[in-house]
């Protein structure tokens, strides 16, 4: 069973300065990661912000510095993208932050008996309900090989897909409903984002994932 | 080394009913140093669900074992540990976990004359004899470049483990084991040298005309294989293969471990399985009528 974590409508709206200062990074720009109950932080768009600053292959930033330097402060339209007041960001598409996989109805390779061949599969997983509880996303700045910047932990409430359609092979992805969050611990810097789960499920006659 | 730091310890209730139990342990690094960390519990009944807990080195926690328990331990920095509660369990437990320290890893994989392969998966496999294989899976597998290389987040230091490599026209194949020293990042070359055997379907309809853009399943007829590969994902029994036959009618797959497998098809009435034995270095050849 493979679960995914993916937000919508990120924000900011407050004071955010994580990415001021000079040196090797490029103020007030900044590239966000999330460490959450599903992964551990990456490099790889996790909190994918609005701006591309080295093309449009690279990942897309935030304005990491919105209140303490003058210069990047609102309204700017160079660092704001919410029109026509330019003093709010935004990233509206759907991307994943996470995924776990974990096995149900296990059966150790070394105990599976003798005609597995048509096994029962997945088809009894028809409308079970899959919760996922303790929900958080804690963001982070990313600035190797200096530490991160923790910006803020965002909480969200038990999020649950029921799987339907399944069949022996499988269940097709099943989606929750979109929440947003429950608490900022640090509400001042007006960081949103609206979180869902998606779950689906394969069936294995096998050892491997 | 300096004391274990004291730190209150955290009360988690879940609602627990069937089979309560109130599981209490740690969370430490190699050092026996308290780790702030996760710990992810995996339940199957009487609803599938994951509960996940911060933890501030301690915890004590309520589930229910119904349908057993999955603990999945992990802090940053360091890779995940398991452990498994069996079904039933009750009363008052107690589950430590020592997360070793957490390294990349970097090596490459090649073919017979050292040529780097691309594209391989691999992932790390603890050696943990007494256990089965692990239930929870956080890593995706990594991907060697162009010349083979690849490079392993958050390994563990001083724990024993297998690079299990899934590269396409080879075998299935482990490395040596694996012990990892602090500040060790290179290990050798994995060498893929066995292509096993390749299959060809052909997929017919009732007039004998090729039957194409169809979904053809090839995996090992575990009824055949030796069971003495307990904990390793490597185990034939894994072999697994998808394909969709071409405007010709035919599937070629290759890797495949000698010895019994199954050929399947979906059809609109149900499904057409034919059975057959891969031979190694050689390619074999099924015909499965569909309609």
């Amino acid at each position: 069973m493979e679960i995914k974590a993916w937000t919508s409508d990120r924000q900011i709206t407050g004071a955010v300065n994580v990415e001021c200062g000079a040196g090797l990074h490029s103020a007030p720009w900044g590239n966000w990661g999330v460490t959450s109950n599903f992964d551990r932080r990456r490099d790889t768009d996790q909190f994918r912000g609005w701006k591309h600053i080295d093309g449009p292959s690279t990942k897309r930033q935030w304005n990491s510095c919105t209140t303490r330097v003058a210069q990047f402060r609102a309204p700017n339209p160079n660092y704001y993208n919410n029109r026509p007041t330019y003093d709010e960001q935004y990233s509206s598409e759907t991307v994943g932050y996470g995924r776990t996989s974990f096995r149900t109805s296990y059966t150790p390779c070394s105990q599976i008996p003798g005609q597995p061949t048509n096994p029962p599969g997945c088809s009894n997983l028809n409308g079970e309900k899959v919760t996922i509880r303790g929900n958080y996303m804690k963001l982070y700045e990313l600035d190797a090989p200096d530490p991160d910047d923790f910006v803020t932990e965002l909480s969200y409430p038990d999020k649950a897909a029921t799987l339907t359609g399944c069949d022996q092979d499988g269940c097709p992805e099943s989606t929750s409903s979109w929440s947003s969050q429950s608490s900022s611990s640090r509400a001042g810097t007006g960081v949103r984002a609206d979180m869902r789960i998606s779950v689906r499920a394969r069936h294995r006659n096998n050892c491997r994932w | 080394m300096s004391p274990v730091k004291l730190i209150p310890l955290l009360l988690m209730a879940v609602a627990a009913s069937g089979a309560p139990v109130v599981i209490t342990g740690s969370l430490v690094d190699a050092n026996k140093q308290s780790l702030s960390g996760n710990l992810s519990v995996f339940q199957e009944k009487p609803e599938i669900a994951v509960t996940h807990y911060e933890v501030e080195g301690t915890f004590e926690i309520s589930a229910n074992s119904e349908g057993g328990l999955v603990l999945h331990a992990w802090a940053e920095g360091h890779p995940s540990v398991e452990h498994v509660v069996e079904s039933g369990a009750s009363g008052k437990i107690e589950i430590n976990f020592t997360l070793p320290l957490g390294q990349e890893v970097i090596g490459r994989v090649v073919d017979e004359h050292g040529n780097g392969l691309e594209g391989a998966a691999l992932q790390v496999r603890y050696d943990e004899p007494h256990k089965s294989i692990r239930r929870v899976l956080m890593e995706q597998d990594v991907l060697t470049d162009g010349d083979g290389q690849f490079t392993l987040p958050n390994v563990g230091v001083g724990k024993p483990f297998y690079i299990d490599v899934y590269a396409p026209s080879y075998l299935a194949k482990s490395s040596k084991r694996i012990k990892l020293e602090a500040g060790q990042q290179k290990v050798n070359d994995i060498i893929l040298e066995d292509p096993g055997g390749t299959v060809v379907v052909e997929l017919v309809n009732e007039d004998g005309l090729p039957v194409s853009g169809v979904e053809v399943l090839l995996f090992a007829d575990t009824a055949a294989w030796p069971q003495d590969a307990e904990g390793s994902w490597l185990h034939h029994n894994s072999f697994e293969q998808r394909g969709t036959a071409s405007e010709h009618g035919n599937v070629r797959f290759s890797g495949v471990p000698p010895g019994r497998i199954a050929v399947e098809v979906k059809t609109k009435d149900g499904r057409v399985t034919e059975e057959l034995t891969a031979v190694a270095n050689q390619e074999t050849e099924v015909t499965l009528s569909v309609f």
